[in-house]
């Protein structure tokens, strides 16, 4: 146990632990509370978007296979319209070192700390994200810690997050597992100030650069195997590393006409911090609970700025149901074969949708798949679901309610996403940096609003 | 040498964030990390462990020899339900 002055005296010292802890001086790129100058924050990073990929393909994290999904196709068409039904693809992330796209997001922050010389890298994530820290600290001969929300009071943890911890170890980090809270991040600045090891954060421009190159590769493949540019392409939103990056690189590679649409898993009334919800949802990531406040405030992340904003880059944003999910993860490994972790199927429920409404000469990108394992599957998930007190039903996606009741539905044509108004989102931000201003917005922080939230007016006239 | 898992209490309640919901403010902010120990140390004894990015740690040990636990689950009659529509729609596909 710690005492109460030193849990106020570390949380006084942040600003300095984090800068000494990212090599970054972050009060360089910020005006105040609100403006950041984000192109020079991404710059920060000195790499260029060729080192970027020379850096991944060091260590074997990138060009993965990118895949038809011919009978999911063939498929999707037998329910929509006469000349509709786009070509679904997927981008086979899973093929990545740990086993997902979060190496691409890894790799920078460990070339980056072995390169200046750190011991290693740390990272606060239940996600992922902890096996390719893991992974890439390996392969860089850094030292790791994953940082791990893990338990509810009485010491149950989900079966997905007891995976990804098994792995972690199993790749020579230490775990260090807590209960439910946010005190989260003073155990990361505690853990910064006694090792000075560098904080691989997801929400460092390292990190998200490190994503650009899935955006890319997805223009190129798409390319390649249709001679076109994806009409759609589809990213899980958690905290927005994932939309920011794809989307950076979309551009880059010149697919300005396709459409990104982030999904989420959708727990709306689960209570992210709360010890009674905690083992209520299935999903420990790519959820609502991250997507909603992280997207009308960036700003409250593990680094004094958010280089994930990805309101600047995603075109819709939908949710899809948990049952969904795992209905999608059913019919991706009995009809294409490919067994893989429930969680990264999240774009893919929505796909089985929104691939319905396009004509069918069109293409459907699915960003992600990620690994699976024991604890990572519906059965594993859907068996401690319901010893949490959820009932696990057949029923439509509109039959679900986080927490109380998981509905898998029982047809292909009962799938369905629900809209997030992208408007209502980007007003809420535009009420949020009020708040933290607490006066009047001036002519910059107004302009940077209408770039950051890509508001079609002033804020002024948004909010009113 | 021993493999161990420990605990320890990060904050009690009165500590705990002004953020955390009712529930969560009622109990302790607790930790739990595994490494390496010596001498032997029961079930409810305090240790000192050095784990794997080589840090001391210090806390009762909560189990000796830890392994893991988590399953591939069994099946529930809604996936049963779930999956018999998708072998059908798969094969007549």
């Amino acid at each position: 146990m710690i005492s109460t002055s030193s849990y106020d005296a570390l949380m006084e010292r942040r600003e300095e632990i984090l800068r000494q802890a990212t090599g970054l001086d972050y009060g360089s790129f910020s005006d105040g509370p609100l403006v950041v100058d984000y192109e020079r924050l991404m710059a920060a990073t000195g790499y260029s978007p060729e080192d970027v990929r020379r850096i991944q393909r060091a260590t074997g994290v990138g060009a993965t296979p990118f895949l038809e999904l011919r009978n999911v196709t063939r498929m999707v068409r037998s329910v929509s319209p006469p000349g509709y039904g786009a070509r679904v693809f997927l981008k086979e992330e899973a093929a990545n070192p740990s086993g997902s796209f979060k190496d691409r997001r890894a790799s920078m922050s460990a070339h980056h700390a072995a390169k200046l010389g750190y011991a290693g890298i740390v990272a606060a994530t239940s996600g992922n994200y902890g096996a390719a820290i893991a992974s890439q600290a390996a392969m860089h001969g850094l030292r790791a810690i994953v940082i791990q929300e893990t338990y509810d009071s009485a010491m149950r943890g989900q079966p997905e997050i007891l995976e990804k911890a098994r792995k972690c170890e199993a790749l020579g980090a230490e775990v260090l597992q807590t209960t439910v809270g946010p005190e989260l991040f003073f155990v990361l600045l505690s853990v910064l100030q006694e090792t000075g090891f560098f904080n691989a954060s997801l929400y460092t421009p390292f990190s998200v650069q490190g994503i650009e190159t899935l955006g890319e590769e997805i223009v190129e493949d798409t390319r390649a195997a249709t001679g076109r540019d994806p009409a759609v392409v589809l990213a899980t939103h958690a905290g927005g590393g994932m939309c920011t990056g794809v989307g950076r690189g979309l551009r880059r590679a010149g697919a300005t006409d396709a459409q990104l649409v982030a999904v989420s898993v959708d727990l709306r009334g689960l209570h992210m911090a709360s010890d009674g919800d905690f083992n209520r949802k299935s999903f420990t990531t790519g959820h609502t609970g991250f997507s909603l406040p992280f997207t009308s405030w960036p700003d409250r992340v593990d680094v004094p700025r958010n280089a994930a904003r990805s309101l600047r880059y995603i075109d819709r944003f939908v949710t899809v149901t948990q049952g969904s999910v795992f209905y999608a993860t059913e019919l991706l490994a009995q009809a294409e074969g490919l067994e893989r972790g429930p969680a990264g199927n999240t774009s893919l429920a929505a796909a089985l949708v929104l691939a319905r409404e396009l004509p069918r000469d069109a293409v459907l990108v699915v960003t992600e798949t990620e690994y699976t394992g024991a604890g990572k599957t519906p059965w594993a998930q859907l068996s401690f679901a319901r010893e949490m007190g959820v009932d696990v039903l057949a029923g439509p996606p509109s039959a679900e309610v986080p927490g109380e009741r998981i509905a898998l539905p029982s047809s292909l044509e009962q799938l369905a996403v629900s809209e997030v108004d992208l408007d209502r989102v980007r007003r809420s931000y535009v009420n949020a940096a009020r708040r933290v201003v607490q006066r009047p917005l001036d002519a910059r922080e107004r302009s940077f609003l209408r770039e950051d939230a890509r508001l079609e007016a002033d804020p002024e006239a948004e909010a009113a | 040498m021993e493999w161990v898992e420990i605990e320890w209490t990060i904050l009690e309640p009165d500590q705990r964030a002004g953020t955390v919901p009712p529930d969560t403010a009622q109990v302790p902010y607790v930790g739990r990390a595994r490494g390496v120990t010596s001498g032997g140390p029961q079930i409810g004894d305090e240790a000192e462990i050095v784990t794997s990015s080589g840090r001391r740690l210090r806390g009762r040990v909560v189990t000796r020899a830890p392994g893991y636990t988590h399953s591939f689950g069994a099946p529930l009659p809604a996936w049963l339900e779930m999956r018999e529509h998708i072998r059908t729609s798969v094969l007549e596909a």
